[in-house]
């Protein structure tokens, strides 16, 4: 269906809609854990008990990343629409790569800590 | 040969042209695509950070937990959900457009989502707030 060359621009194209996609899986996921999983109303102790498992954490890491991809993603899109300097966009570039590792790394830390309370 | 009309037109595209916008179905969802995107963006920001105040002990956490009820943060939520369900839908779209080459389809499908929309965020909020409903 695709030929993807070897040009970044677009292979970041294929995967912004590869991790929409995903993205809808693991929110389905996420809407069945938190709303018919979880007692309501949401108590700590519920969601402590949640991220006591390692797999909780694996899937919101992975759930959190590929959100940050794709919204990333979208974001340099609409940040580099009219062309801007090459300044511009490595500038950009290195917030967005660095703010997404960022994210990532902090929400690891959070569940992490959750688990451990 | 140009007639008086299409010289008074051309005039006017060249005037407006730098900041008119073609307001029709197209634009309309390529536009709120991009704004539902900036919401999730600064929502998602918000979220990530809010799950922060773990950091700061169990205790401040469940206080979070109990301020997050507060009706200001439901309407945030309700924000969140609207437009979450128009980007999801949307995307949808663009999928359908990318992968089978249906961009003569865009307004149909705009306007299928458009419906399949209302349709939603009438049974979310029915089922949200069950009291609303007149029966």
């Amino acid at each position: 269906m695709f030929k993807v060359k070897r040009n970044k621009e677009r292979i970041h194209w294929v995967f912004q809609r590869i991790s929409g996609v995903q993205l809808l899986v693991c929110f389905g996921i996420h809407i069945w854990v938190f709303f018919f999983k979880l007692k309501r109303p949401i108590a700590f102790s519920q969601i402590n008990q949640l991220f006591t498992k390692p797999e909780w954490i694996i899937f919101y890491v992975i759930f959190v990343a590929l959100a940050i991809y794709h919204a990333f993603t979208g974001l340099w899109t609409v940040l580099t629409d009219k062309n801007p300097s090459k300044t511009y966009k490595k500038v950009w570039k290195a917030i967005l790569i660095s703010g997404g590792i960022f994210l990532t790394g902090l929400t690891l830390w959070n569940l992490v800590i959750i688990g451990a309370s | 040969m140009e007639s008086g009309y299409n010289r008074c037109i051309m005039k006017r595209t060249k005037t407006f042209s730098h900041y008119r916008l073609n307001l029709r179905l197209g634009m309309f969802s390529f536009l709120s695509h991009r704004i539902t995107g900036l919401i999730l963006i600064i929502a998602g920001l918000i979220i990530i950070l809010s799950l922060s105040v773990i950091m700061l002990g169990r205790r401040t956490f469940e206080q979070m937990l109990v301020m997050i009820q507060l009706p200001v943060f439901r309407v945030f939520a309700h924000i969140i959900v609207i437009a979450l369900y128009w980007h999801v839908l949307n995307g949808i779209k663009i999928l359908i457009i990318d992968l089978f080459k249906a961009s003569r389809a865009h307004k149909v499908l705009t306007i299928i989502i458009i419906v399949i929309f209302i349709v939603g965020i009438v049974a979310y909020f029915v089922n949200v707030y069950p009291q609303l409903l007149p029966l």
